[in-house]
């Protein structure tokens, strides 16, 4: 079986050639699969084909001289690693390809940045961070490895398709957008061309080879080709592989998934849970390529804070978004109930808003303003009373593609009725205030010396915001990694090395965190910062300008902002944080990360809503009725369409039929037709009678043949059904006579309906000798209306047998 | 297609498996890219049991083994002609005869494609050092598929036997007496012609001369007859074989039964060349339905005696089945290969000795064969007791070769028949 047992002694090609090739070539396109990973698949595919290239080579070779099995991948790994050394660390390599301990450092460096950089950036992780390449080569490596090693050293096939099935699913995981089908398409071929050839290899060595040729000399062991196995090795797998392609489509999946994901705790009806813009806030930061994701038309003179979610609960690991309650009658459509703590006496004005979210953008929060007036939006979305923020109620409802129009307040708080804020009420002070039990001391005792001095919420508020922006000395960064638990807030907030360095989230998340400890309710917004003007009302936010910003509560005013992030980010504070009521804001931002990437945004949602709720939310019965009614017709009239054109075709014979010698042909063909419906084979080239003869042969015993259908003893045979032989009879003398003596047909000719009784009887006769299975073929499938001649490459089994057996001849089928 | 699906391998039934769990969990996930490949691994053998049980192969089979009877250790050709009968050419095909593993491996061939109607010849050796008649076939036909998820066998019917005789050592020429002139060879002798009483008649044949028709009986009989040139005066030869169990020692091919049966299959063929008719008796009585050999003249005769002498196997039975010994017509040479010679069976060895005219033995030193060593300087007591019992009798041990024994039994037979020429030898014992 394996190279060893074909013992020349010279080397030659090993049998595993041609598998180890192609196992090398199935890993590298299954690696194809990894390429949303990254913004530039090349720079880990161009490696890796070196990678495979080289195994392949490394394992023929080897195998060729007849090494073992862990010798082979001994030597793989070595060559490898000398490779990836010269490749990734030359220059700390000894003569820039053995290893030495500060290449082996610099890659294992490597290798850390990458695995933090996996952990940090959402896919696709932009060229900025080339360590990533390095990750996936030596994961892919490792993969090829195992997979030569499987499939070639111990010629298991179908065990190879667990790594690469580990592969494979990697990214069906961890990419919303999973893997393109032509990758799964070419991966899966070349993986059944491996299986296929390896099982080719071990039937061939099965026995002595018999070649084609037709000669009677035993050659012995001459050269049988593989090619009929090839060959329905390829009919086999292109059809499982255009299958399995087509069977998203067909099998449907629950596409949120049936296993609820694991959010905070439902409390009564209502309860959502809903998925944490925060968490992909960074990635969408520092993707490459800077997406349009809102394109919003104003009347607003600057749109900006476009509010997606309100993150307001934080529970020591994270703020997340809490419980929504939306009931049935909080969909969005028409007025939205006033912003809690909006005092009627505040300033404000209504500003229209109309909103188109790109298609890229699928999220299941909508971007609105704060406050929203008034809103209408194409579809289930509904607001929570407390938050106004809106979320999809219906599965799969995202907002890509998505156009709405609003009407939102534009509310300027006066700075007196701020410091006059009194206390707020319960209902908003006992959950907005609400702090995890381990959040650690140090974070209170920092707000309190921050704040010192100060007596009011609001002024607590603003020296905090300007504590952030200016005299705490914080640096903006995209560096850290994403979170907002204590542990970061912590580390976030230290004055040590890798301290005060981040970017909004963790400001927005450090300020609503110390605006609670010192009894201000607060919340972290998350939205988009501002939007780009590109035309005279028209404004466009990317992903680069997502954002998150803490909101406290102030009784007379409701939810204000704040802006903690320093100015190189956010260059401004609200007005009446500063003093003054100028809020002109530049409107062009900085683009924090370079590179281009493709588009990946939101959240995946994993919601479960109580259908007590709500309960009319499935409305979408209607069309998929039709379609299902259509579909249904369809299929009955494509499993109807043989029979019934069989059944034309019988009746326009007879009526087309006009002269007795027309007459004798239709009905011969008519019992042809007959005989081929039955998958009987049916010889035009023989003469009439020996056709006939032929056909008798198959006669049943009309009505005597249900019992058993495939057990047919003597009950075949003219004798069967003597009415019908003799009915056959007749019929082939008019043939005869039509055909080879029309002269006399005229005078002697019979009349249509004798010839239409006996055809009936001859086919009658023909039906009963057949098995149950020909006779529902032939009234399903007639196989006349296909053939005129050949049925015979659909190999079915001809019930007339024709040849007699000899003594000695010994038959299987 | 159900036949297919039974016959999944254990890597199809682990595809299907896999598959169907992936694809279950891909439903439950909502991952559709889990989802094709579950659908793959679990359509991959359903279309592969769909396509195999689709096909119909239809083979006619003709096997032909030459020469139907092999003298142990030497090759028989055996040699399948396969055709396609069906309408489709076929896949490649695994074919496996089957045959006992004392004639080797079985044989294994992979058949390349064939288009219809077209006829593949495959021809294997087929040895054994055993004797023994053994079936050849059946020949099992594997459809083969691409992946290895399907393992679909058929297997044809018709089998073939093969007859392993035992091997035959030729023996050297000496005095046999079917009479008891003692005046050398006893061939069968020409038939005077001109004797028309004693005229025997067969049917005609083709080749037969004109002149030789009996006109007379082929009136009386409505057919041609022809006169018999040759007397079916036969020199007849009986052939005793002991093959109880307790009369040899040894297992398997190196039992002393062995050595007897390759002695007696010798004899026989000498007898056969010595122009005798023989017959088989064995302890339980005679082979072949009772019936003297018919001469037909060549070696081919001795076939159906070294048929059953290839299928002789040792018997249970503790005495000798002696009703043979009450057919007429049996006196003449009486030749013997018998082991141990226990005391209960010397009444049946005298009877044996009264009924023939001259009665041999070769007595096998069946100690030994039982394990011992040394080579006792005393005959083995089986040969006194024949020998006392009017028999002439040599001992043979593993190491004697038979040619020498029958040699030694032609000196002995010389000198019995010189000592008493006329009368029966009884006591004749030295």
């Amino acid at each position: 079986m394996n190279a060893r047992s074909v013992s020349l002694p010279r080397l030659t090609w090993p049998a595993t050639t041609m598998p180890s090739l192609l196992a090398a070539l199935t890993t590298w396109v299954a690696l194809w699969s990894w390429a949303g990973f990254v913004e530039s698949p090349s720079h880990y595919l161009l490696p890796m084909l070196g990678v495979v290239i080289l195994i392949a080579a490394t394992g023929t070779m080897l195998r060729a001289a007849r090494q073992g099995t862990v010798m082979v991948v001994v030597c793989q790994l070595a060559v490898l690693s000398l490779w990836l050394t010269h490749h990734w660390a030359a220059d700390a390599a000894l003569g820039g390809w053995l290893p030495t301990p500060a290449s082996v450092q610099e890659v294992f460096a490597d290798l850390g940045t990458g695995v933090s950089a996996s952990h940090t950036y959402q896919a696709p992780v932009s060229d900025s961070v080339p360590q990533i390449s390095t990750l996936l080569v030596t994961a892919g490596t490792v993969v090829a490895v195992l997979v030569d090693f499987l499939a070639c050293g111990l010629r298991r096939v179908p065990l190879a398709g667990l790594p690469l099935l580990a592969l494979y699913t990697a990214p069906v995981s961890i990419l919303t957008q999973g893997v393109p089908w032509w990758v799964f398409g070419v991966t899966a071929m070349s993986f059944l061309a491996l299986l296929a050839t390896d099982e080719g290899l071990r039937l061939l060595s099965w026995g002595r080879r018999v070649p084609r040729g037709d000669s009677l000399l035993d050659t012995g062991g001459g050269a049988v080709s593989a090619e009929s196995i090839r060959s329905s090795a390829r009919r086999i797998g292109l059809t499982a592989t255009g299958l399995a392609l087509v069977a998203p489509v067909v099998i449907p999946t629950f596409s949120g998934g049936l296993l609820p994901g694991n959010g905070p705790g439902g409390n009564g009806g209502g309860a959502v849970n809903i998925s944490n813009p925060l968490v992909n806030l960074k990635r969408d930061l520092v993707r490459g390529r800077n997406q349009e994701l809102v394109t919003v038309t104003t009347d607003a003179p600057d749109p900006s804070y476009l509010r997606i979610s309100v993150l307001d609960s934080f529970t020591g690991g994270a703020w997340e978004p809490s419980n929504r309650s939306i009931p049935p009658e909080n969909r969005a459509e028409g007025t939205v109930p006033p912003p809690p703590g909006l005092d009627p006496a505040v300033p404000r004005r209504e500003v229209r808003y109309s909103l188109a979210v790109s298609g890229s953008f699928a999220s299941t929060w909508l971007p609105t303003p704060y406050p929203v007036r008034s809103i209408n939006v194409p579809g289930d979305w509904r607001y929570d009373t407390r938050t106004l923020d809106f979320v999809s109620a219906d599965d799969g409802v995202t907002t890509a593609g998505l156009h709405y129009s609003l009407t939102a307040l534009d509310v300027t708080p006066r700075v007196e009725d701020l410091l006059a804020a009194p206390a707020a009420p319960d209902s908003i002070y006992t959950p907005y205030t609400a702090l995890p039990d381990n959040l650690p001391p140090r974070v209170k005792d920092l707000a309190r010396r921050v704040t010192d001095g100060l007596t009011t919420k609001f002024e607590q508020a603003v020296r905090l915001q300007r504590w952030f922006r200016e005299d705490g000395a914080f640096t903006y960064s995209l560096t850290p990694a994403a979170g907002t638990g204590s542990d970061d807030l912590l580390a976030f907030l230290s004055n040590g090395p890798g301290g005060r360095v981040g970017y909004c989230e963790q400001f927005a998340a450090a300020m609503a965190v110390m605006g609670r400890t010192l009894g201000i309710p607060s919340r972290v917004a998350v939205g988009f910062l501002r939007g780009r003007r590109v035309g005279p009302s028209t404004f466009v936010y990317r992903a680069h300008d997502l954002h998150a910003w803490p909101e406290m509560y102030f009784s007379g005013v409701g939810w204000v902002r704040f802006e903690p992030t320093p100015g190189d980010r956010a260059s401004t504070v609200p007005g009446y944080t500063a003093g003054q009521a100028d809020t002109a804001q530049p409107t062009q931002l900085p683009s924090p990360a370079p590179g281009s990437t493709q588009p990946q945004t939101g959240p995946q949602n994993r919601r479960r809503l109580d259908p007590g709720v709500i309960g009319g939310s499935d409305t979408s019965g209607g069309g998929g009725i039709w379609a299902t009614v259509l579909a249904i017709v369809a299929v009955v009239g494509l499993l109807l369409a043989p029979g019934l054109g069989r059944a034309v075709l019988r009746r326009r014979r007879w009526a087309s039929a006009d002269s007795p010698g027309e007459v004798a042909e239709a009905g011969w063909r008519e019992v042809r037709d007959t005989a081929l419906d039955l998958r009987m084979s049916w010889d035009d080239s023989v003469t009439l009678r020996t056709a006939a003869k032929r056909a008798a042969a198959a006669f049943g015993r009309p009505g005597a043949d249900d019992s058993n259908g495939h057990v047919r003893g003597g009950e075949r045979g003219a004798a069967a059904s003597p009415e019908a032989a003799h009915a056959l009879e007749r019929l082939v003398r008019d043939v005869e006579r039509a055909r080879y003596a029309p002269a006399s047909v005229a005078a002697t000719g019979r009349d249509a309906r004798e010839v239409a009784v006996d055809v009936a009887v001859c086919c009658e006769a023909l039906r009963a000798g057949a098995t149950k299975k020909h006779r529902r073929a032939a009234i399903w499938l007639p196989a006349s209306l296909v053939r005129n001649g050949g049925w015979r490459s659909l190999g079915l089994r001809r019930p007339v047998e024709e040849v007699a057996f000899d003594a000695g001849v010994d038959r299987a089928s | 297609m159900r036949e297919a699906l039974a016959a999944m391998t254990t890597r199809g039934r682990a595809f299907v498996a896999a598959g169907i769990t992936t694809l279950v969990c891909a439903v439950a996930l909502g991952q559709e890219d889990l989802l094709r490949v579950g659908a793959l691994l679990a359509s991959l053998p359903l279309l592969t049991a769909f396509f195999v049980g689709r096909s119909r192969y239809r083979l006619g089979l003709v096997r032909s083994v030459t020469p139907t009877q092999v003298t142990a250790g030497n090759e028989a050709r055996v040699r399948l002609e396969l055709t396609n009968d069906g309408r489709l050419p076929t896949g490649l095909l695994l074919l496996e005869d089957q045959v006992p593993y004392v004639l080797g491996s079985r044989p294994r061939f992979v058949v390349d494609r064939m288009a219809t109607g077209r006829k593949r010849t495959v021809t294997y050796v087929a040895r054994s050092e055993v004797r023994g008649k053994f079936t050849v076939g059946p020949l099992s036909v594997r459809v083969s598929d691409p992946f290895g998820l399907v393992e679909l066998n058929r297997t044809f019917s018709s089998t073939t036997s093969l007859v392993v005789v035992p091997r035959v050592h030729p023996l050297p020429p000496i005095p046999l007496s079917g009479a008891w002139t003692g005046s050398g060879d006893n061939r069968p002798r020409a038939f005077a012609t001109g004797s028309a009483e004693d005229v025997t008649v067969r049917e005609y044949r083709q080749g037969d001369d004109l002149r030789r028709v009996h006109w007379r009986s082929s009136a009386r009989v409505g057919e041609l007859m022809v006169r018999r040139e040759e007397q079916p005066w036969q020199s007849r030869a009986t052939l005793f074989l002991d093959n109880r169990a307790l009369a040899h020692r040894g297992r398997g091919v190196a039992s002393s039964l062995e050595q007897a049966v390759t002695a007696a299959a010798s004899i026989v063929v000498h007898l056969v060349q010595r122009g005798f008719t023989v017959r088989l008796v064995t302890a339980t009585g005679e082979e072949q339905g009772g019936s003297w050999h018919e001469r037909g003249g060549g070696a081919g005769e001795t076939a159906p005696l070294l048929e059953s002498l290839a299928v002789v196997t040792h018997t249970e039975r503790r005495d000798l089945d002696t009703r043979w010994l009450q057919d007429p017509g049996h006196s003449g040479l009486l030749v013997a290969v018998v082991g141990a010679v226990a005391e209960h069976d010397t009444a049946a060895f005298t009877r044996m000795r009264h009924t023939a005219a001259t009665a041999m033995a070769i007595t096998l030193d069946v100690e030994a064969w039982g394990g011992r060593l040394s080579v006792p300087e005393r005959e083995p007591v089986g040969v006194t007791r024949l020998r006392s019992h009017g028999w002439q009798t040599v001992a043979a041990g593993p190491s004697t070769p038979l040619s020498s024994a029958w040699q030694e039994l032609g000196l002995s037979s010389a000198t019995v028949a010189r000592r008493a020429p006329g009368t029966a030898p009884i006591g004749g014992a030295t």
